[in-house]
């Protein structure tokens, strides 16, 4: 019987020679620390057999929140060896966050840095979790303590299309996060087709730049060049200068939009430091077309944008194949192979070539639903059972897709999204808080910057410090304000909603000068 | 109809199906923000309502008429 598990197709694509590099360390400790692919095939399989020896129930959820590390790449890799349901958490994400995470989610394992384990282990005990580990970023804690203990042969757990792999918490639109539950099929299916139209090798050199707790560096970027049998260069955090100089060994790059801001900024980027690559990969956050310009005219290389989302892993591509069509600026390219995506109007129907309208997809792709929310599912999807991805675009007569807005709201933050529902309602809890708006506004490095406008309690002394001081304490740093406003009221239209639009523009100036 | 133009046209009146402009994600003000509701029916209008309602039925509600 066929294993649909992807981690078996990821394993079917080691090479041959096990005595490869297929991780080199960049930064963090010990580099740079050398992987071999066998080390990857021994590593997920203790792992593996150390979450089979808990005895957990089917379809456990593993969470988590560790510093990027290759090995918590390997954890990733043997929870889904062992059958299980990976949960990544992102490594700013406090302990408001974390207590929600794991009282919605139920997981079985919590797996956390080692500095964090007093906090984090109360929250997971409190909230019903049996199993915590830590996990360091220099190979240390009890986890890989654990899985030394165990045997370094495993037999991959059978898995059918359908079971869940991971689950991938994305920011709500009215409130608190919502976890995407992707299958095994949508993970693989997306990552086959990538690799044929990316045009992934075996001899390619991935530059793997990017966090490992979100689609863009867990899944794109890692499974890209696992699939390819490829190798990668690993950083745990992004440097614009040490990145340029690896280039010269490298032939891919992925990375948001700011990633590329700040390495245009580097003298160092040059024809010359880029002459090696292949193919520079942008997404997760539209990209400016002074940046993709700027970027062609300094390295002769075009970016090559994509469009994707928690959800959807990712949704369409401009071309790599030249006769495929060229790469287009200020588009996200065509709907890839076996996708399907339509513009609709507010009323749902088909809307033609060039007219704006909402994106909504279909594929193998698409994710199940909301973790243990039907009814948001249900919302989020039509009668004919394509995904309301809640942006807002066009399609050309030449099949090229263009976004030209999005969810309403959402601010995107570096790369990441924020929405402003959720900061709202940490912002009101607060002590002499009548009501807040918060809202994004353009920031030269990050894209957009948070900014919080809140309206005070009659006779209630509050400060804009100390909202953002307390948010820090609850909430992931880049969601946090970086700007916070006490005002007497909200400018408000006769319906008596909020008008944001007149923030964002008496805000607009405050990081651009 | 509201009164603008249909190419600016870019919403629906969820209360009386015309189409008009709602300028909510505009650079200015809306430009119903002369009109003043009670918050009474305000709160209907959002309870009943996703959306925001056209000029003529915001006059008309400020006139009296039912939501």
């Amino acid at each position: 019987m066929k294993n649909n598990n992807l981690f078996a197709a990821l394993h079917a694509a080691f090479p041959t020679d096990l005595d490869r590099t297929a991780i080199e360390t960049a930064d963090g400790p010990g580099a740079p620390l050398y992987y071999r692919w066998r080390d990857l095939e021994r590593g997920t399989a203790m792992l593996a057999n150390l979450l089979r020896s808990l005895d957990l129930p089917a379809g456990a959820r593993i969470a988590v929140q560790t510093e990027k590390s290759v090995e918590a790449l390997m954890l990733y890799l043997a929870v889904l060896r062992a059958g299980y349901v990976y949960l990544p958490l992102n490594t700013a994400y406090q302990a408001g966050e974390i207590e929600y995470f794991i009282g919605n989610a139920e997981p079985s394992v919590v797996v956390c840095s080692g500095r964090n384990f007093g906090w984090v282990s109360k929250l997971a005990f409190k909230g019903g979790t049996r199993n915590v580990f830590t996990l360091n970023d220099d190979r240390s804690g009890s986890l890989l303590d654990r899985a030394a203990l165990m045997s370094d042969r495993h037999e991959v757990a059978q898995r059918s299309d359908d079971d869940l792999a991971a689950i991938l918490y994305t920011s709500g639109t009215t409130g608190r996060s919502k976890g995407a539950m992707l299958t095994h099929a949508n993970l693989l299916s997306n990552a086959l087709m990538l690799k044929d139209y990316w045009g992934w090798r075996a001899d390619d050199v991935l530059i793997h730049a990017l966090p490992i707790f979100h689609v863009h560096g867990l899944f794109v970027a890692s499974h890209g060049a696992l699939l390819a049998g490829a190798k990668m260069i690993w950083f745990a955090k992004f440097d614009a200068r040490k990145v340029i100089e690896r280039l010269p060994e490298a032939t891919v790059f992925m990375g948001v939009p700011t990633l590329y801001v700040r390495m245009l900024a580097e003298p160092g980027l040059s024809r010359q430091s880029c002459a090696h690559m292949r193919l520079f990969i942008a997404g997760s956050a539209p990209l400016l077309l002074e940046t993709f310009n700027e970027w062609t005219a300094r390295t002769s290389h075009t970016i090559l944008e994509r469009y994707g989302m928690s959800e959807t892993v990712m949704l369409s591509s401009n071309p790599y194949d030249p006769a495929q069509g060229e790469r287009r600026g200020g588009t996200v390219g065509l709907p890839l192979p076996g996708v399907g995506l339509r513009i609709r109007d507010d009323k749902g129907h088909p809307l033609p070539a060039g007219e704006i309208g909402h994106i909504e997809v279909k594929g193998p792709n698409v994710f199940k639903g909301y973790w243990r929310m039907p009814e948001k599912t249900a919302d989020d999807f039509t009668t004919d059972l394509w995904f309301k991805t809640g942006d807002v675009g066009k399609i050309g007569s030449d099949g090229y897709v263009t976004i030209v807005g999005r969810s309403k709201d959402l601010i995107i933050s570096g790369g990441y999204n924020v929405y402003p529902a959720e900061i709202e309602g940490y912002v009101n809890e607060m002590p002499g808080v009548a009501e807040s708006a918060v809202i994004g506004v353009p920031h030269a490095d990050f894209g957009e910057a948070v900014v919080a406008v809140v309206v005070r309690k009659p006779g209630a002394a509050l400060d804009g410090a100390t909202i953002g001081a307390e948010l820090k304490t609850q909430i992931a740093n880049f969601k946090v304000p970086k700007a916070v406003f006490v005002v007497d009221d909200l400018p408000r239209n006769a319906m008596g909603k909020v008008q944001k639009n007149l923030l964002r523009e008496q805000h607009k100036a405050l990081f651009t000068g | 109809m509201s009164g603008v133009p249909e190419a600016d046209a870019t919403d629906r009146c969820p209360r009386c199906g015309g189409s008009f402009h709602c300028g909510i994600d505009d650079a200015g003000p809306c430009a119903c923000t002369r009109i003043t509701l009670d918050a009474a029916t305000q709160q209907q209008l959002r309870e009943r309502y996703a959306g925001c309602l056209c000029l003529r039925c915001l006059q008309a509600l400020a006139e009296g008429a039912a939501p």
